[in-house]
């Protein structure tokens, strides 16, 4: 009898862990916003796997005679200075844009976030040591600071990616060490540390999700800023090296021609506000769906 | 100092001599100036005092929780079951944790994690300290949540939808799920409302007879510590001034901090137009009055509170004060 109890109380207890995140999906499903975000942002990736398969041209396939082309049934998006299809150039180019943006938000903020909750928990002198390292790295202007290290590793993506995973740790730093400061205030750390959970414990179990809104704000700005630095470093020479396409990259080619070709600079400037746009759509649905306050 | 007649092994708790300063930008607060007191087992201690008066960081001195900097044990032993918990490596000191003393915050609206089911955080202590599977820690979670009087089925619910009294109702859950041998409850009833404290209290006092758990009471409302707890200790500006049973100090204070307390108090059977109150200020912990710390404040107060130390007089058995003006047998 008691088994039975105990096994009744066992299965209404799974059924409800089940429904947690079964929750989180509801209300995610249910924001139209972030299931669009979702959309276009899947739809981006699957262009971006089978970029080789699906794009009608070879991106160095030059054609001279047909350079500056409008958008017509043959190029859809028209084509570049040099006569190349920019919708094959931007269906390849959305491989490197893609691993730059994602990649170098991931590095920076896994670095950024645990730096910054090491900070902000512990204070001291440990915190100031680490500010002032940050403060040494914020006092060059980000784009100055990854031309350095570019110049230094020397030109190429994985490269340009390091050097704007290291340009964008001190924002996260910042970010995540003043919502530690403010959580660690909370009487709920204390009464972690009374019931006995370890350092790592307290600052990942309860520190950290309560810390994360903020951050995935700036997780899904800074994919875009990501990709623009990316091109500024491309435009002189130290991102990805030419033919090999890249959004910012072709953004930045195509603006000395932007007043007779406007076309050249609108259709990689859609593409990257489509991403940041997507991006941004998705992650406010994830703040809100993870947040228990916010009824669905 | 106190009741050195009585073995040590006959009381739960015993804290010696307990002196915690905090240090921030050079000044030195003095937070508790030499605190003694026993628990018994089963036996419930009320701390009562004002705002500031140190109880807090007494209570957190007993959990080791306090935090290094600013604050430093300077002085005192904190005898658990023959064990001194200073001296327990960090190690040890975290079996303590939780497990033998856990405690009740102030404010349910801030002691949960609002990120948290309500179920998952008392499961959290109970995985903590105990070798039990994940499903075992939530069944003894859902049987806690019963025991405080909330259904079962809320265990998946955030802290967030749930009343003020029902959240502390879980901060209790939480603090009794290991079966504490002591349990710190820290002004358990400030941040609610009247008729919720009564309920809050009652469980408390019912939970901790039923589970025999020693408790240490931590509060500024005299009426709270009527109804629950068989000693008390009057602290003020981190001194024990009076320490007695409740009936002896109800029936019969003796302090003139204790008789102030009692005189601010409206009566609900004596006619009386206006209270009196304890004229001045609680002194500044930097740079506390030398003598009796009460007497700028104290009306009976001679030339001989200014200046020295003052004695511990036991004016009745078991009934200590901290004063010159006392009159009493014996000295202790």
């Amino acid at each position: 009898m008691n088994l039975q109890k105990e096994s009744k109380t066992l299965s209404s207890q799974t059924a409800n862990r089940q429904s947690m995140t079964a929750i989180m999906l509801r209300r995610l499903k249910k924001n139209k916003t972030a299931m669009g975000g979702l959309f276009i942002l899947t739809f981006m990736m699957v262009i971006a796997i089978f970029g080789p398969l699906i794009a009608p041209y070879s991106y160095t396939e030059t054609d001279l005679f047909h350079t500056f082309g409008l958008p017509s049934l043959l190029h859809p998006f028209g084509t570049d200075e040099l006569g190349r299809d920019i919708m094959s150039r931007l269906i390849i180019g959305s491989r490197a844009s893609m691993k730059i943006g994602f990649l170098s938000m991931a590095g920076a903020s896994v670095v950024g976030i645990m730096l910054g909750s090491i900070c902000g928990y512990f204070g001291g002198k440990v915190d100031a040591v680490i500010m002032r390292f940050m403060d040494v790295f914020q006092a060059l202007p980000p784009l100055i600071l990854a031309i350095a290290i570019c110049a230094a590793l020397g030109p190429g993506l994985n490269n340009c990616i390091l050097a704007i995973i290291i340009s964008n740790i001190p924002g996260f730093v910042r970010i995540t060490r003043a919502s530690v400061l403010n959580i660690r205030r909370m009487e709920y750390l204390e009464a972690a540390t009374a019931i006995n959970c370890s350092t790592t414990r307290i600052i990942v179990k309860h520190i950290l999700p309560n810390a994360l809104s903020p951050l995935i704000v700036q997780i899904t700005m800074g994919v875009a800023n990501a990709i623009i630095s990316a091109s500024a470093m491309s435009f002189i020479g130290l991102g990805v090296q030419p033919p090999n396409p890249e959004w910012g990259a072709m953004l930045s080619a195509g603006r000395s021609y932007i007043r007779n070709y406007p076309h050249m600079v609108t259709f990689s400037g859609i593409m990257i506000m489509l991403t940041v746009l997507s991006l941004n759509m998705l992650g406010d649905g994830l703040r809100d769906a993870l947040d228990p306050k916010l009824k669905s | 100092m106190l009741k050195e007649n009585m073995k040590t092994s006959d009381f739960l708790l015993s804290v010696r001599d307990l002196k915690v300063v905090y240090t921030s930008a050079g000044a030195t607060v003095h937070a508790v100036n030499g605190v003694s007191f026993d628990i018994r087992r089963g036996e419930s201690l009320g701390l009562v005092g004002e705002t500031g008066a140190g109880k807090t960081t007494i209570a957190k001195a007993i959990l080791g929780i306090l935090p290094d900097p600013p604050a430093k044990i300077l002085n005192g032993e904190i005898i658990l079951e023959d064990g001194d918990l200073r001296n327990l490596p960090e190690k040890e000191m975290r079996k303590v944790r939780g497990k033998k003393i856990s405690m009740i915050f102030q404010d349910p609206m801030t002691a949960l994690n609002p990120l948290l089911t309500v179920g998952d955080q008392i499961a959290e202590v109970v995985l903590l300290h105990e070798s039990v599977s994940k499903k075992e820690a939530m069944n003894k979670a859902m049987e806690m949540l019963e025991m405080v009087g909330i259904p079962a089925d809320r265990y998946a619910d955030f802290p967030h939808q749930f009343s003020g009294g029902m959240k502390q109702r879980v901060v209790i859950a939480i603090a009794l799920a290991c079966n504490p041998q002591l349990l710190l409850a820290d002004e358990p009833t400030t941040a609610l409302d009247v008729t919720i404290q009564a309920q809050v209290m009652d469980m408390i006092s019912a939970l901790q007879k039923k589970l025999n758990t020693s408790m240490l009471l931590i509060t500024h409302d005299l009426g709270v510590v009527a109804e629950s707890c068989d000693n008390v200790a009057v602290i003020y500006a981190g001194e024990i001034v009076e320490y007695a049973s409740k009936e002896n100090l109800f029936l019969d204070p003796a302090h003139p901090y204790t008789l102030g307390l009692f005189g601010s108090l409206p009566s609900l059977t004596g006619d009386v137009d206006r209270l009196t109150p304890i004229p001045g200020l609680p002194p500044d912990p930097e740079n506390l009055p030398d003598g009796c710390s009460f007497h700028p404040r104290c009306r009976y107060a001679a030339e001989e509170c200014k200046h020295g130390s003052v004695p511990f007089k036991e004016v009745s058995p078991d009934h200590f004060v901290h004063c010159h003006m006392c009159h009493c047998e014996k000295e202790v």
